[in-house]
C-alpha cells in the first residue's frame, strides 16, 4: 500500500486541501445561516416563523447529494450555471445550515427564562440581552451538538465528489481507475478522514472544556 | 453557455436530471446486499446447453450455484441500461444472456455497481464478473483478469457545436476535460499539459457539462459520445481525428483460469458464429460488426 500512497501523495494533499477548504467555507457560512435562520423561527413574526419552518423542512429534509445534484446539473437548466466548487459550497452551506439552525434553537431555548426575564428588569433591549445574556449561554448549550455538525460535515465534503470537485473521495476514486487499486484507496483516505476528524474531536473537547469553566 | 433551443434543451434538462437520478440509484444500491438493484433474467433454452468440460473453482462454483452474477453500470446506454420498462438490456446485456448459454449456466443475475465499485465487488465475491466494457490496460492487469477483448471503441474529442479550434489532444492543453469516473481516459487526459481533468458519474454528465460550456472537451468513445448526444439532445460534435483505439473485456477475480479459458471460447465462439456481429447491430446500427474489428486485434490472432 506504501507505493499507492508515495504515488498519490501529490492529488492526495490537493484533496486534503480542498476537502478542508469545502468543510470549513461551508461551516462558516451554514453557521451563519443556521443562526439567521433560528432567530427568525424564535421570532414570533409569523412570516419569518413560516419561513424558517419551511427552510429547515426542505433542507434537512431532503439529501445533500440530491441537493448538490441539483445545484450544478438543475441550475444551468433557470440559466443559473455555477463552478463545481461553489455549486458544492452553497449545497453544503444550505444543507448544514438547516441543522445548525436547530443546534442554536435549542441552545437558545435551554437558556433559563429567568435569565431574560433579568436583563430585562435591568433595563436591555431586548437585542442587548439576546447578545450579552442569551448567546453566550446558548452558545455553551449548543457547543457539543454544533461540534457534531462540524466534524459530519467534513465527512459529507465527499459528496462534492459527484459534481467533479476533486476532492479526497474523488482523488480515491481516480487512482483506484488508474491502478484497479481501489480497496487499498478506500483505506487511504479513510485513515485521512479519520485523521481530520480526530484532530476536530480534540477541538471539541478543548472547547468544551473552556466553555465548562464558570464566568 | 445555456441551452437554447425549446426542444433540445427540455430534453438535455431531462436527460440530465435522469442521469443524476441514476447517480442517486448506484449510490445507494452499488452493493449486492438488501436494497440493491439486482435483476434475474432466465433465457429459454439456457438449460438445453450443457457443460462441455469440468470445471473448477470460480466456474465449478458459478455452475454448481446456477447463476452468474455480473456486475454492470445500467447507467450507461446502449451499453447497459434500463429501458422504458425498466429492464436491463444493452450490447453487454445481450452478450451476458449469450455468454451464459454457452458457459452451460442456467440464470443470470444483474448487479448494479460503478466502476468505483466493481473491482472491490470481485475482490469480495459479491460478483463473478463484471461486463461494463472496461479497458485493458497493463497496470488494470495487476489486479484482475481480462477476456479476450469483446469490443473495441475509437476514443474521440467531442467539443461543443461550431468548435473548430480543438483537433487533437495538443490542443487541449491547458484546457478542462471531461471525462467519466473510472474510465481509462481519465488517465489519457491527465497525461495532457496543463489540462484541468473533470470527472463525472457517467457519460451524459460529462457531456452535458461540455454542452453547457463548463468544460471544453470530452474525452470517451466516439459511438458513446454520438448515440448520447443525439438520444438527449447534447449541443456537441466529434472533432475529426480519433485518438486511440480501446480494447474492452469483461474482468473478473486474478488465477481462475477455468473461468478465463471458458470466457475467452465463448467469445470466440461468439464472434465466429455470427452473434457478436447480431448484437453489434442491434445496438450500434446496421453498419456497425465488431466481429471484424475485434478479429484484427493481436490479441485475437
Amino acid at each position: 500500500m506504501w507505493d499507492l500512497f508515495v504515488r498519490a501523495l501529490p492529488l492526495l494533499a490537493e484533496g486534503i486541501v480542498v476537502t478542508i477548504f469545502l468543510g470549513t467555507t461551508s461551516f462558516a457560512l451554514g453557521s451563519a445561516i443556521g443562526l439567521l435562520v433560528a432567530l427568525a423561527r424564535l421570532s414570533g413574526i409569523a412570516p419569518l416563523t413560516a419561513f424558517a419552518v419551511a427552510y429547515l423542512s426542505i433542507f434537512r429534509g431532503t439529501p445533500m447529494l440530491v441537493q448538490i445534484l441539483l445545484i450544478y446539473f438543475g441550475l444551468p437548466q433557470l440559466g443559473i450555471s455555477l463552478d463545481p466548487i461553489p455549486s458544492a459550497i452553497i449545497a453544503l452551506s444550505l444543507g448544514v445550515a438547516s441543522y445548525q439552525s436547530e443546534n442554536f434553537r435549542s441552545g437558545i431555548l435551554g437558556v433559563e427564562k429567568g435569565q431574560r426575564e433579568a436583563a430585562f428588569s435591568i433595563g436591555m433591549t431586548s437585542w442587548q440581552a439576546l447578545r450579552r445574556i442569551i448567546f453566550p449561554q446558548a452558545l455553551r448549550i449548543a457547543t457539543p451538538t454544533i461540534g457534531n455538525r462540524f466534524i459530519a460535515l467534513m465527512k459529507d465534503t465527499s459528496l462534492a465528489s459527484v459534481v467533479t470537485v476533486v476532492e479526497l473521495t474523488r482523488v480515491a476514486e481516480r487512482i483506484g481507475s488508474a491502478t484497479f487499486r481501489y480497496l487499498e484507496m478506500f483505506v487511504i483516505i479513510a485513515a485521512i478522514y479519520w485523521g481530520i476528524s480526530t484532530v476536530l474531536s480534540i477541538g471539541q473537547e478543548t472547547l468544551e472544556r473552556r466553555m465548562a469553566r464558570a464566568f | 453557455m445555456h441551452c437554447t433551443g425549446e426542444p433540445a434543451s427540455t430534453r438535455s434538462w431531462l436527460s440530465a436530471a435522469l442521469a443524476a437520478a441514476t447517480i442517486v440509484a448506484a449510490a445507494c444500491g452499488g452493493g449486492a446486499g438488501p436494497g440493491a438493484s439486482v435483476a434475474t433474467t432466465a433465457p429459454a433454452g439456457a438449460a438445453s446447453a450443457a457443460p462441455t468440460e469440468t470445471a473448477t473453482g470460480l466456474l465449478a462454483q458459478v455452475k454448481s450455484r446456477g447463476v452468474l452474477r455480473v456486475a454492470n453500470p445500467q447507467t450507461s446506454p446502449p451499453y447497459s441500461f434500463r429501458d422504458e420498462k425498466n429492464e436491463v438490456v444493452g450490447f453487454d446485456v445481450d452478450l451476458a444472456n449469450d455468454l451464459i448459454k454457452r458457459l452451460g449456466i442456467p440464470r443470470l443475475e444483474f448487479i448494479q455497481g460503478t466502476f468505483a465499485t466493481f473491482i472491490p465487488g470481485l475482490q469480495s465475491d459479491k460478483w463473478d464478473v463484471v461486463i461494463a466494457g472496461q479497458a485493458i490496460t497493463e497496470e488494470r492487469k495487476l489486479q484482475v483478469d481480462f477476456s479476450l477483448p469483446y469490443r473495441v471503441s475509437t476514443t474521440t474529442i467531442f467539443v461543443p457545436q461550431g468548435n473548430t479550434s480543438i483537433k487533437s489532444l495538443d490542443d487541449l492543453k491547458g484546457k478542462r476535460i471531461a471525462v467519466p469516473a473510472g474510465a481509462s481516459d481519465v488517465k489519457t487526459a491527465e497525461a495532457v499539459p496543463n489540462a484541468e481533468v473533470k470527472t463525472y458519474e457517467n457519460a451524459t454528465l460529462a457531456l452535458t457539462d461540455v454542452g453547457l460550456g463548463r468544460a471544453d472537451a470530452y474525452l470517451g468513445s466516439r459511438f458513446v459520445g454520438l448515440y448520447l448526444a443525439q438520444k438527449n439532445g447534447i449541443k456537441v460534435q466529434p472533432a475529426p481525428t480519433a485518438i486511440g483505439l480501446e480494447e474492452n473485456a469483461i474482468s473478473f477475480k486474478k488465477g481462475e483460469t477455468s473461468l478465463q479459458t471458458a470466457i475467452d471460447k465463448a467469445i470466440r465462439a461468439m464472434a465466429a458464429d455470427g452473434t457478436l456481429t447480431t448484437i453489434s447491430k442491434r445496438w450500434f446500427g446496421q453498419s456497425e460488426d465488431m466481429a471484424s474489428e475485434v478479429k484484427k486485434l493481436k490479441v485475437w490472432q
